[in-house]
């Protein structure tokens, strides 16, 4: 038995999990993951993460970086410091996908990797990420 | 320790910049802990090896974004807690081994991931790759 939480007066109400992708304005990331598990990270490739379970080591979830950036390199100027919730944009997270892979400045994949990440697809297929607008 | 700045959690650790002297302060966003909890509960149990990480650092590295802003730098720490949440309840002892555990802070020192990494092989405390994935090993300054 685990001792007691030392963030435990910051959270109110029952832990949980949403299987939902994530904007991380503190890391300018977008993380996604299908399954509440511990996982260790496999870098894809610059931009891409991929979270693997430690359970059984399938890939359940990444992480891509640089949100900002890929963003720009795509036109979508939706992204400002300190934009408000109300007013979030969002972006279809295969597409982010896609964009890292596409603009990612190395190319480290292997084919498993990448059949691996297209695995979750299915799971993600209307998953939209909201994103802070330009103010 | 605890909340010094309104909106966050704060927890005293080794200043990269100047390791021998005074800590810097590592801020854990509110809103990023209530995520955490609300979202990925498992990963909300392992704030506590963030904190060991936090307690007993093994490595820290720069340079951990390719774009970083100037003479703002982006940092990964390292450690080897010895228990982690793996699935809703059920706690294990963390696989030192074959993996160690990375901490990531903005140039704020605002906590924004942790994670488990695969160790490289002939340095434990490193993440597997680190020579080409970070900048600058900065603590400590010479591994054996």
């Amino acid at each position: 038995m685990a001792e007691e939480h030392f963030l435990k007066d910051y959270v109110e109400g029952k832990p949980g999990f949403k299987p939902e992708a994530w904007y991380n304005q503190y890391g300018d990331c977008v993380v996604y993951q299908t399954a509440n598990e511990a996982t260790y990270a496999e870098r894809l490739d610059s931009l891409t993460t991929l979270y693997r379970s430690v359970i059984d080591d399938r890939v359940i979830g990444f992480q891509i970086k640089g949100v900002k950036e890929i963003l720009k390199a795509l036109k979508c100027g939706i992204l400002a410091e300190g934009a408000g919730k109300e007013s979030d944009e969002t972006i279809s997270l295969i597409a982010l996908v896609i964009a890292a892979c596409k603009l990612s400045h190395d190319r480290e994949a292997n084919k498993d990797q990448l059949e691996a990440l297209a695995e979750l697809i299915p799971h993600m297929a209307h998953e939209k990420v909201p994103i802070p607008r330009a103010a | 320790m605890g909340s010094g700045t309104p909106g966050y959690f704060e927890y005293r650790a080794i200043d990269p910049r100047d390791p021998g002297g005074p800590p810097v302060m590592v801020r854990f966003a509110r809103d990023l802990i209530t995520w955490y909890y609300e979202n990925r509960s498992v990963d909300y149990e392992n704030f506590r090896c963030v904190r060991h990480v936090l307690d007993h650092t093994e490595r820290i590295f720069r340079g951990v974004r390719d774009y970083e802003e100037g003479e703002l730098s982006w940092w990964c720490y390292t450690g080897h807690p010895k228990e982690w949440c793996i699935k809703e309840n059920v706690f294990a002892p963390f696989p030192g081994r074959s993996l160690v555990f990375a901490v990531y802070l903005n140039p704020k020192f605002e906590l924004y991931t942790f994670r488990a990494e695969r160790a490289d092989p002939q340095q434990r405390a490193c993440p597997i790759n680190w020579r080409s994935r970070y900048g600058e090993l900065l603590w400590p300054k010479s591994i054996s």
